[in-house]
């Protein structure tokens, strides 16, 4: 390596990896599960089918980290993926129209989702590589209240919702034999996770105003079972507090590797495994109380004395609970594992310009099977989710139209990772059905510029927009509506060849 | 990149994209992912307003056992369509009487042991997602819309947590109504012995502002309005003309003394005085503890409990000026109507061939001896409708429905019913 091409890569390196720390922005799901597997542009455009060939433009780090065996010189490359979601979610007994705020809708932003990849040929046969991308993500922002002002169920399961996680990944590939590559490298996994949600009155136990402690349900005869607010008459899903739980920049280690086998002249396979990162979060949990306006209804007695007089303002009541009570501001721990992906695949050279490629992957999403929640001071909560592995398919096609111009399409199906009883606003995902079209233009020997649009038609899908009450099973009995989602996606890379 | 071949390679890309794209016939949409089904999608989204009645208030109580019973529960079941009610737990808020007269025939409701009429067990812990029977025991009209009235109660906060009952149903995005409401706006009166009732003009002008509140919505595609009863078709009260009967044959302690003024009746109306049963025990009771001391019972007599015929033809001509205000408010919303005295009407003129007034289907007076001292129509208050009767209404709710809506719930099990006359 010259020390003129040895500086140009580490400032490349730096670059790339400045650009994904610094431009720390959510995904949303595309892929499976809250998967995001538009990484690379020309990639894209194939509907994501790589691991067989790669694009050449840095992004095999991620599809295939085999590829980068053999390169030339350095290739730099940067990109973004902007993607369009809309989503919403039709209560049951809106099937006929025109129910007023009957029909909610997703409130999502478009969101760029970077890459960016530098490759450097150390050898003929060894290649090093540093990529930064964004392979899983999710936003959704639901709206707290409904058209005509009551809350949406779906805000207490949570309405601002994200999950990142970036990884970065220095990769060396080596060129085994003429038709043999291997490659791979460790990935760090830079992960933030914001969940927001209203508290529901009515699961809340009530308290002894004197000394803080749960007032026992009188008709009870477990002395230790409390008394909630439900039992007051309070309505399911009333507000009265805000929860803010959010931790950021937390890390997580695992690898990324692939092999490369060209079985012909015009044939060859691929496979890569990508291991599940669990990544831990130490972060903040903020309640903000809301007002209710309700009043205790009765007298509330214990042993015979008056403890609440009927009349109590119930706000009143809560207030100690977030100025030295349980919902104070608080530490609070959780942990996601974010699954592996075994993808193995063959392309085609069918023509001198025509290239077929088809994979398939596997994402290991049944690690993703609950979202525990460590409170410094409340109770420990978990949230059941119980994903599923996910199956996918992706068929691309690449023609080149003339010496400059490639032309790419694809077709990409997958399956669902949350079960139908998990089908929620955190993740109202169904099985996909995605079309690609994307461009690829060489203008100089240096530069490569390329676009691609992918249309996201997912299968609506039954769900529900609240969670099991107490005894009371997760099953889809719980399902209230149909989640419909859809997303367009615009990407764009730039890659230099230096 | 190669060479171009541009012809070649456009018809090659062209039997890729038709290649890509047939898999996508392969549709988008899962129909076995749909809502599930239910009776009709008239009934989508069910919601009871009322009072007690339609609450499942039984037996001076109210618990989940008497809700489950009401007649709005039992249409839920017939339309197949989620219903949340709001239990109150065992043994009840206050708890239903488990008899009302005591070994010597006087009234003294007994509730289960260590309760009284102040025991609330609170609500059951289950709390259901959508509360669509929102009836509060005790609410006239103006209920429906506010909870600032004379007639809230702790039931009222209860059931609907602070909101009104217009409130609780809208949130339940309601396509189909049932609304009982008013008769309270005639029985507090009359339990009262006089007949100052909410005037109709007063009423049509609460009741067509319930009725728009209810259908602001906007989902609200059909519904049934059930009629104010007639109190005087209530057990709880007992004709005139019967007290004067029994006295003649001897049942009463022979200082008890029936004035001519209760055995009257209109010959027009059929209409009789009528003598709350509290009210008629009470004085029983007095002739038995001073047996050397007249007691009388006046029909006539001012400031008492007892309906004057006069009182009582005022409050029969109320409940059919309210009702014909319903029965327009239906018509002109396009809504049913269903006028229940037609059906307690048949109850109580049943004619058995029976002088014994206290075997009547509903008794004219209580069988003090009987597991059902008012019949198998009315609970152990003499006001509430037994289990029974919420059968009977259901199944003429149904036909009602049907018939307006031309749906095909079913009836259900329940008692064989006279025709009405």
């Amino acid at each position: 390596m010259s020390p003129s091409a040895l500086s140009t890569w580490l400032r490349s390196c730096l670059f790339a990896a400045v650009l994904a720390l610094g431009l720390s922005l959510p995904g949303t799901v595309t892929a499976q599960g809250f998967g995001v597997y538009e990484q690379g542009t020309c990639v894209m455009a194939r509907a994501g089918a790589a691991v067989a060939q790669g694009c050449g433009d840095g992004s095999s780090i991620y599809f295939n980290p085999a590829h980068i065996a053999g390169t030339d010189g350095v290739t730099a490359s940067l990109g973004a993926t902007m993607i369009d979601a809309t989503g919403e979610f039709t209560y049951d007994y809106a099937v006929q129209p025109p129910y007023r705020g009957a029909e909610v809708d997703l409130e999502n932003d478009p969101i760029p989702v970077p890459h960016a990849y530098v490759t450097y040929g150390l050898t003929d046969r060894i290649g090093l590589g540093l990529g930064t991308y964004v392979p899983f993500g999710l936003e959704t922002n639901w709206p707290t209240r409904l058209s005509d002002g009551r809350y949406f169920d779906g805000a207490f399961e949570g309405f601002e919702n994200r999950i990142q996680s970036i990884y970065v990944q220095p990769t060396v590939a080596y060129q085994v034999t003429p038709t043999l590559q291997v490659g791979g490298g460790p990935v760090l996994a830079i992960s933030s996770v914001e969940l927001n949600q209203l508290l529901d009155l009515s699961q809340q136990a009530v308290r002894n105003p004197q000394t803080g402690e749960p007032v026992p349900d009188p008709t009870s005869e477990a002395p230790s079972t409390p008394l909630r607010f439900s039992q007051l008459g309070i309505p399911f899903h009333t507000a009265f507090a805000r929860s803010s739980l959010e931790s950021s920049n937390d890390l997580g280690i695992g690898a990324n590797i692939g092999l490369s086998y060209q079985a012909t002249d015009r044939i060859s396979f691929g496979a890569r495994f990508t291991t599940p990162i669990t990544v831990t979060y130490d972060g903040e949990a903020d309640f903000t109380q809301i007002q209710t306006g309700l009043q205790v209804p009765a007298d509330l007695t214990l042993n015979g004395q008056t403890l609440v007089p009927a009349g109590t303002p119930i706000d009143g009541l809560l207030q100690g609970q977030f100025s030295g009570g349980q919902l104070v501001s608080q530490d609070v721990e959780t942990e996601i594992t974010f699954p592996f992906q075994l993808v193995a695949g063959v392309s085609v050279q069918a023509t001198e310009s025509v290239l077929l490629l088809a994979d398939y992957q596997l994402t290991g999403w049944s690690a993703f099977d609950e979202i525990p929640l460590e409170f410094e001071t409340l109770p420990r909560q978990v949230r059941e989710e119980n994903y599923e592995n996910t199956h996918a398919v992706r068929l691309g096609a690449e023609v080149d139209l003339s010496r400059t111009f490639t032309a790419r399409l694809g077709y990409l199906y997958n399956t669902a990772a949350a079960p139908d009883e998990v089908v929620t606003p955190l993740l109202p995902e169904s099985d996909r059905n995605q079309i690609t079209i994307g461009f690829g233009w060489q203008p100089s020997d240096r530069t490569e510029v390329n676009v691609s649009y992918q249309a996201l038609l997912q299968n609506d899908r039954r769900g529900r927009v609240r969670g099991a009450l107490p005894n009371e099973p997760v099953t889809t009995d719980l399902n209230q509506g149909v989640y419909g989602f859809g997303a367009n996606l615009f990407g764009t890379t730039l890659t230099f060849y230096l | 990149m190669t060479a171009p071949r541009l012809p070649h390679s456009l018809s090659a890309a062209a039997a890729l994209l038709l290649a890509l794209t047939v898999p996508l016939l392969s549709g988008c949409d899962d129909e076995s992912l749909t809502a599930p089904e239910i009776q009709a999608d008239l009934f989508n989204s069910y919601v009871a307003l009322g009072n007690s009645i339609t609450a499942g208030f039984q037996s001076g109580g109210i618990n989940s056992q008497t809700q489950s019973a009401s007649f709005a529960v039992r249409l839920a079941e017939q339309m197949q369509t989620p219903f949340g009610v709001p239990e109150l737990a065992t043994p009840g808020c206050p708890p239903p009487f488990e008899q009302f007269f005591n070994e010597s025939g006087i009234p003294a409701p007994q509730r289960p042991s260590q309760t009284d009429s102040t025991t609330c067990a609170l609500r059951s812990e289950q709390v259901p997602p959508r509360v669509n029977n929102v009836a509060v025991p005790n609410a006239e009209v103006i209920d429906i819309t506010s909870n600032d009235t004379p007639s809230a109660n702790p039931l009222t906060q209860f059931i609907l947590g602070g909101q009104t009952q217009a409130q609780a149903a809208l949130a339940a995005n309601p396509t189909f109504a049932t609304v009982w409401i008013g008769n309270n706006n005639v029985l507090g009166p009359a339990l009262n012995g006089t007949a100052n009732v909410t005037p109709p003009s007063e009423f049509g002008e609460q009741y067509t502002g319930m009725l728009d509140q209810l259908t602001s919505g906007g989902s609200l595609e059909g519904g049934v309005l059930i009629g104010v009863s007639n109190v005087a078709f209530t057990p709880f009260f007992s004709p005139g003309p019967v007290y004067a009967a029994l006295e003649e044959q001897g049942q009463f302690p022979p200082n008890f003394d029936v004035a001519s003024s209760c055995d009257t009746q209109d010959p027009g109306t059929g209409l009789t005085p009528l003598v709350p049963i509290d009210y008629g025990f009470g004085l029983i009771g007095q002739a038995l503890q001073n047996p050397g001391q007249p007691v009388t019972l006046d029909c006539q007599a001012a400031g008492t409990p007892a309906l004057t015929l006069n009182e009582v033809s005022t409050l029969a001509g109320t409940v059919q000026q309210y009702n014909a205000i319903i029965q327009q408010q239906a018509q002109q919303r396009g809504l049913a109507f269903f006028d229940p005295n037609d059906i307690f009407a048949a109850l109580y003129t049943n004619d058995d061939d029976d002088p014994d007034p206290t075997n009547d289907l509903i008794p004219k007076f209580p069988d003090r001896d009987s597991d059902e001292p008012f019949g198998p129509f009315f609970s152990l208050d003499g006001i509430h409708p037994s289990a029974a009767a919420h059968r009977v209404v259901t199944n003429q709710l149904i036909g009602t429905i049907n018939e307006q809506y031309g749906t095909s719930l079913q009836p259900i099990e329940a008692p064989d019913v006279p025709q009405a006359p």
